[in-house]
Order: C-alpha cells, then sequence, then structure tokens
C-alpha cells in the first residue's frame, strides 16, 4: 500500500527547495531522495524519527555537509556555491551544544557571534539573555547542556535572519524553559518575518507554531503539506464493519492508518471527506465519528502506517 | 528571482580583527611564554656564557650557529604556536566555526593569517628587546653585531619560520596533536632510514639520498624551513637556501593550508 | 481588561477558528462587548502561544464578518453594531452539533439526546447548569 498523501507543495519563490536529495554516510543512506519545499513566511515543522535525515537536511542547507546528488536551493541560492552568502541569511540552533570556543565566556561569545552579522541587534540579544536566565559572565564550558542550548538560540535569533533553522530547539531544556522558548519565538515572529524550519520530537509544543509539516523516515517525505491542506483531507473515521467485511479496497491507496479488526475500527484516510464517507458507506461500514487531527495526531498516524507496511 | 533583500557577510577587516582577538585572548599565556623565551635566548649571547651561548642561542641569524639544538627548539616552538592557534577547534569540532556566513577557505585562512601575524610581531618585539638589553649590559654580545651575521639574511630566516608556521598549520588542521606528529616526521623519519640501514635494505648511499630528498637542498622541505642538511658520504652538514626557494615552499605549504581546511569531515 | 481566551489542546478544529469561537464566546456571555478593544494580534499570539499568522487570519476573518473592525494606529476593536443575540445563534448551532455528533457516536438518536437534555437540566446538581436549567 503507498499513501496517496501529497508530498508537492505548490510554493513560487520558496526559501528552501531541494530536489532528489540524497546523500549517505559510509553504510548509512540518510537520505534518499528529498524534496523539500518549504514557502517564504512558513513555519514549517519537519517530523520524524531519529535517524530520518532531519539533522542532515539542515547540514547540507547551511554547506556543512555535501549531497550526493540531488539539488538544493536557499532563497534561490546554492549552498555548495554560495555557502557563505547562504549562511548570512540563516539563524542555526544545532543539535547538541556548541562546538568549540569551550573556554569563551559567554558574553563574550555572543559579542564574537554578533560581530560576524551586520544586522546584530545587541539590545535584543541582551535582553533574550535575560528572559532565558543566561548569565553572561560564565564560561561556556561550565554550563550545562540546556545552559548552552539556550546560548545558541539566543545566537540565532539576536540578528534577525530571513531563515531560522531549529534542530530539536526543544531538546535538553526543561518544561519551564521550554514554554519560555515559545513565548520568545512567537515574540520575535510578531516582529521579525521569518521562515522558520523547525525538526522536532516535541511535536505537541511547536505544532501550535506550525503551517506546515513534513513527515520524513528513512531520507524520504511521507508527506509534505500545509496545515490546512491536512486538516481539511486527512481525517479519522471511526467505523463499524460487519462480521466478513471486505473492506473498502477503493480507498486503498489513501488509507494512511488502520487501527482495530472489528467490528470497531479506526481508519485515518486521505481525501474529500464527504468522498470517504460516502465510499466507506458504500462499502457497508457505519460511519460513528469523522475527526480531524491535530498535527501530532497526524504526524503519528502517518509514522505507525509507513512502520506497519 | 527573490523577494527578501539578502543580507551581507562580514568584511575581510572584521574577520580579521575578529580572529586576532580571538587568539590573543584565548593564547594570551603562550603568547607570554612565546615572547619571555624569545627574550630568554637573546640573553644567552651575553658573555660569561661561553660556548653554551653557540649552542642555544637564538643565534638564526648567525651564520656558523645554523642547525644547532637552538634552532630546532624554536621551529618546536612555532609548531607549537600554530598548534595553538587551532586548539579550540580540533579536527571533528569546528562545526560551529563552519557555521559562520564566511567561506570555509577564506575563514581558516584569516585565522592563519592573524596568528601569523601574532607570532611576528612576538618575534620581532621580543628579538629587539632582547638585542637591546644584549648591547646595553655588554656591547658587541648581541647577535647584531656579532661576526657572521649577514645583512639580509634575516628575512630568510624570518620566512623559513612562516613556512614552519604553515607546516604546523597543516599538522593542526588534520591531526588532533599535531605537535606531537612533528616530532614523528623529525625523529621517525630519520630513524626509519636507520632501521632499513641496519636491515640492509638500503644501500649506505641511499640514505643521504633520502635525506637530501626531504630536509637538503635543493628541494628539502627543511630547505624551506630556512636551512638545509645535506647528507653526503662523509656525513652531514647544514647550509643555506636561497630565499626563492624558501619562497616556493612558502607557496606550496600556504596552498597545503587551503586544502586541509578545506576536507570535510563528518563534524 | 483581560479576557482570557482559551485554546483548548485536543481540540481538532483549525486554531484560527478557535479563535474567532472564543471572541464570539466572549462576546455571548458578555466580557466583551461592542467597541470594546481586543488585544493586539502580537500580545494575543504571545497569550495563546500560537503564531502571529494565525491570530491575524482569524482578526481578518473578523474582520469580513463585520464582527471586529481596526482603527489604523489604535488597534482592533469589536464592532458598535456586533450583535451578541445573533452570535448566540451561531454559538448554540456549533454546541449542538458537538453535542449530536457525540451522541451518534455512543449510538443514540436525536430524541433521546433532547430528552436527556430536558431531564438533565431539571435535575442536575452541577450548580451552574441547575440556576440556568431553572431561569430556561
Amino acid at each position: 500500500m503507498t499513501s496517496s498523501i501529497p508530498t508537492n507543495l505548490e510554493s513560487e519563490n520558496p526559501a528552501i527547495r531541494t530536489s532528489s536529495l540524497a546523500k549517505s554516510f559510509r553504510s548509512n543512506r540518510a537520505l534518499a531522495g528529498l524534496d523539500l519545499t518549504v514557502p517564504e513566511g512558513a513555519f514549517y515543522l519537519l517530523v520524524g524519527p531519529n535517524g530520518s535525515g532531519k539533522t542532515t537536511t539542515m547540514r547540507i542547507l547551511l554547506d556543512l555537509v555535501r549531497p550526493d546528488s540531488g539539488e538544493v536551493e536557499v532563497f534561490s541560492l546554492p549552498p555548495g556555491s554560495r555557502g557563505a552568502l547562504v549562511r548570512a541569511q540563516i539563524g542555526y540552533v544545532p543539535e547538541g551544544s556548541v562546538t568549540g570556543y569551550e573556554w569563551m565566556r559567554v558574553g563574550r561569545l555572543l559579542e564574537h557571534h554578533g560581530s560576524y552579522f551586520p544586522s546584530w541587534d545587541v539590545k535584543y540579544a541582551q535582553s533574550l539573555a535575560e528572559a532565558l536566565d543566561i548569565d553572561l559572565a560564565r564560561r561556556l564550558k561550565k554550563l550545562s547542556k540546556g545552559e548552552t542550548r539556550r546560548i545558541q538560540l539566543v545566537m540565532a535569533l539576536a540578528h534577525r535572519p530571513p531563515l531560522l533553522l531549529l534542530d530539536e530547539p526543544m531538546d535538553g531544556l526543561d518544561p519551564l524553559i521550554r514554554d519560555r522558548v515559545i513565548e520568545i519565538l512567537v515574540a520575535h515572529l510578531s516582529e521579525t518575518p521569518s521562515t522558520v524550519l523547525a525538526s522536532t520530537h516535541h511535536i505537541q509544543e511547536l505544532e501550535k507554531l506550525a503551517d506546515h509539516m513534513g513527515v520524513l523516515f528513512e531520507g524520504r517525505l511521507l508527506s509534505q503539506n500545509s496545515r490546512e491542506e491536512l486538516h481539511r483531507t486527512l481525517r479519522r473515521y471511526m467505523l463499524e464493519v460487519p462480521r466478513e467485511w471486505s473492506g473498502a479496497p477503493e480507498l486503498n491507496d489513501a488509507i494512511v492508518h488502520r487501527n482495530g479488526s472489528g467490528p470497531e475500527i479506526a481508519w485515518a484516510v486521505w481525501g474529500e471527506p464527504e468522498q470517504v464517507a460516502h465510499k466507506l458507506k458504500d462499502s457497508g461500514a457505519t460511519v460513528r465519528n469523522v475527526t480531524a487531527l491535530r498535527l501530532e495526531e497526524a504526524a503519528l498516524a502517518i509514522l505507525a502506517g509507513k512502520e506497519a507496511e | 528571482m527573490q523577494t527578501i533583500a539578502l543580507r551581507t557577510t562580514p568584511s575581510a577587516t572584521t574577520l580579521f580583527s575578529n580572529q586576532f582577538r580571538v587568539l590573543l585572548i584565548r593564547c594570551k599565556w603562550d603568547i607570554l611564554i612565546l615572547a619571555g623565551l624569545m627574550f630568554f635566548y637573546q640573553l644567552i649571547a651575553l658573555p660569561g656564557l661561553g660556548d653554551t651561548a653557540e649552542l642555544f642561542s637564538s643565534s638564526l641569524f648567525i651564520d656558523g650557529a645554523l642547525g644547532q639544538p637552538g634552532h630546532f627548539i624554536f621551529m618546536f616552538i612555532v609548531v607549537l604556536w600554530s598548534a595553538r592557534t587551532w586548539a579550540d577547534l580540533p579536527p571533528g569540532r569546528r562545526a560551529s566555526f563552519l557555521s559562520y556566513p564566511v567561506d570555509r577557505m577564506s575563514h581558516h585562512a584569516i585565522r592563519v593569517l592573524a596568528g601569523a601575524v601574532i607570532l611576528l610581531l612576538v618575534m620581532a618585539a621580543s628579538w629587539l628587546l632582547g638585542a637591546a638589553v644584549c648591547e646595553i649590559a655588554a656591547p658587541g654580545s648581541s647577535y647584531f653585531s656579532q661576526e657572521g651575521y649577514y645583512g639580509w639574511g634575516w628575512l630568510l630566516t624570518l620566512v623559513g619560520l612562516f613556512n614552519v608556521y604553515l607546516f604546523g598549520t597543516i599538522l593542526a588542521l588534520m591531526f588532533r596533536r599535531p605537535e606531537q606528529w612533528f616530532i614523528l616526521l623529525l625523529l621517525g623519519l630519520p630513524m626509519l632510514l636507520f632501521l632499513l640501514f641496519l636491515l640492509g635494505l638500503t644501500r649506505p648511499h641511499f640514505i643521504p639520498i633520502v635525506i637530501n630528498l626531504i630536509f637538503g637542498l635543493p628541494y628539502g622541505l627543511f630547505a624551506g624551513f630556512g636551512f638545509a642538511l645535506i647528507g653526503s658520504d662523509s656525513g652531514l652538514s647544514v647550509s643555506l637556501p636561497d630565499l626563492p626557494l624558501v619562497l616556493l615552499w612558502s607557496f606550496i605549504l600556504a596552498s597545503g593550508v587551503l586544502l586541509a581546511a578545506n576536507i570535510r569531515r563528518e563534524e | 481588561m483581560t479576557v482570557l481566551l482559551h485554546i483548548d489542546p485536543a481540540d481538532t478544529r483549525p486554531l484560527y477558528i478557535q479563535i474567532m469561537d472564543e471572541i464570539r464566546r466572549a462576546l455571548v456571555v458578555g466580557t466583551l462587548e461592542p467597541d470594546a478593544p481586543l488585544p493586539s494580534v502580537r500580545q494575543l499570539a504571545a497569550d495563546l502561544r500560537v503564531n502571529p499568522n494565525t491570530v491575524q487570519q482569524a482578526y481578518r476573518e473578523l474582520e469580513r464578518e463585520g464582527l471586529i473592525y481596526v482603527r489604523r494606529g489604535q488597534g482592533t476593536f469589536v464592532s458598535a453594531s456586533a450583535r451578541p443575540d445573533s452570535e448566540r445563534k451561531t454559538i448554540s448551532f456549533q454546541v449542538a452539533e458537538r453535542a449530536l455528533r457525540d451522541a451518534y457516536r455512543h449510538g443514540l438518536s436525536v430524541r433521546e439526546l433532547i430528552t436527556a437534555i430536558d431531564e438533565t437540566a431539571g435535575r442536575t446538581t452541577t450548580p451552574e447548569i441547575k440556576s440556568e436549567g431553572a431561569a430556561g
């Protein structure tokens, strides 16, 4: 069964576009043909299990890693040949902590970092550091993982870049700080129109900010849609089916995830709800309830459906 | 066709002053020790220390003391300095350095340049100061006034040491313990040759040939460092290379630095 | 003035619709009056922890419906002509639909639901509903 969830996003002048991007590390195939499209101004949530290629994707966008094949453009610039210019448009929060510069004091690191970006806002950096309880006088190597991640966020936001790449931004942060980070992101988006590509396990927290979602699995996108499209066309159908039910073969390609074996089953199906409900009824099932899915539920259904294959 | 106004990358002067400051702050103790050592070496030239002076003085300017232990010590100190300039960014942990809006090679080159400028300033300052102290304490003892001191030869020495710095930088960009690799090459190669000789795998006159190739004239690496070891059937001798040769090595080693900067490894 | 708008994390309606409905609710309940100011896009987004574009969308839709208006430089306000009564109707239908859907999921008929509602309102001990049931 191949799901027919669309993976093509139409967008003129997207902030990010990749085409058949592939990358392998020794025997590990990190990306196997990625067609990512992030429209300008979007908050795009990249969701997927560990090792699905989220970090590799971001590194390729930054020209930290060269792809084996395929094309990639950030604001119509290829990172491979215009790496420095591409990186000047990006605020990057890497997963893990800062590498290098561990001997520096935080304040000095921010100053050093800021000198690379003409649009660095010193006041903003200070207020962000304050909001995140960062002590500017301490040395980087003395900080916990959570503290260094907060600093990385300040470094990424303070020059108000047009594109934010956030790799697991919530990782290593305690719940109170996570909430504050969301607050900060919202305030930032209010002041600075930005495009955001965020990868995360904490879908729940970031999903209220997202208006696009791509589900990555083993280096390829299983789905890539705007939130609106997902909401409109991916629904969970609670069904009651008769004993010898032969299923709904017409819908086979559109079924994303099946749950249960009867008489009560729940299917996540892609398609216009009225048409799908109609086809289900025609097949002999009783449709008890149709619900839309939250982004997290949608992602889980898509992933679970794939893993069940 | 892009709708947003693109941000610009930082200027070269900004980058240079950046790296300069970073190195100054991070390596301030190393700089002080470096300056101290160089200054100290001038003082050895003071009378009363006799033959030791010739042996250990920073007699890089003096023809007769080429190839003395002091010279090797200085080379090693320069290698240590080049290692220090990259100590906070060892291979495999340079991701943040590479994430900046600067072209990869340029970013590396600017740091290398900043380190070279610091080295030059420290050398010049401590040498001049040391020489001045020597002259004041015992007129005629500083090597600027000694026999065998040759006019523009100091340029050769300087460029030679710069080449040592570049070589050390290449090692630092590629390995975690560049100073160990330098020792390995310095001692290891001759030892390997000697071993081969002992095992009868090479003819005796093969060794001088290899030594000449690597260390001697006309193209040996050490010639690029400012003095050449010449092997012959009767033994080793030391000689001065020509400036063009040393400059050629500068070009080769600088290219090597850029190449080493471009090697992509998983960070 | 604080109006507490609440986004239910379990609700699967689009976020901007939830915001619109919450504003409607506040109007019907009386915590928002005609000509009252609404929080700025930035403020509301921060409070609800949602993308400012979402709030923007909600405000745009409400403006299109005529429920709110924007005075340049001064902010967003509830329309003077906003009638809580007409919004009442919209809301009541929404609540009814939710209830009917729930009923159907449990296999209940419309009739059964209506009877149950009447009886429950009559004999419930939940204070908020009881007072309402007694009055209505």
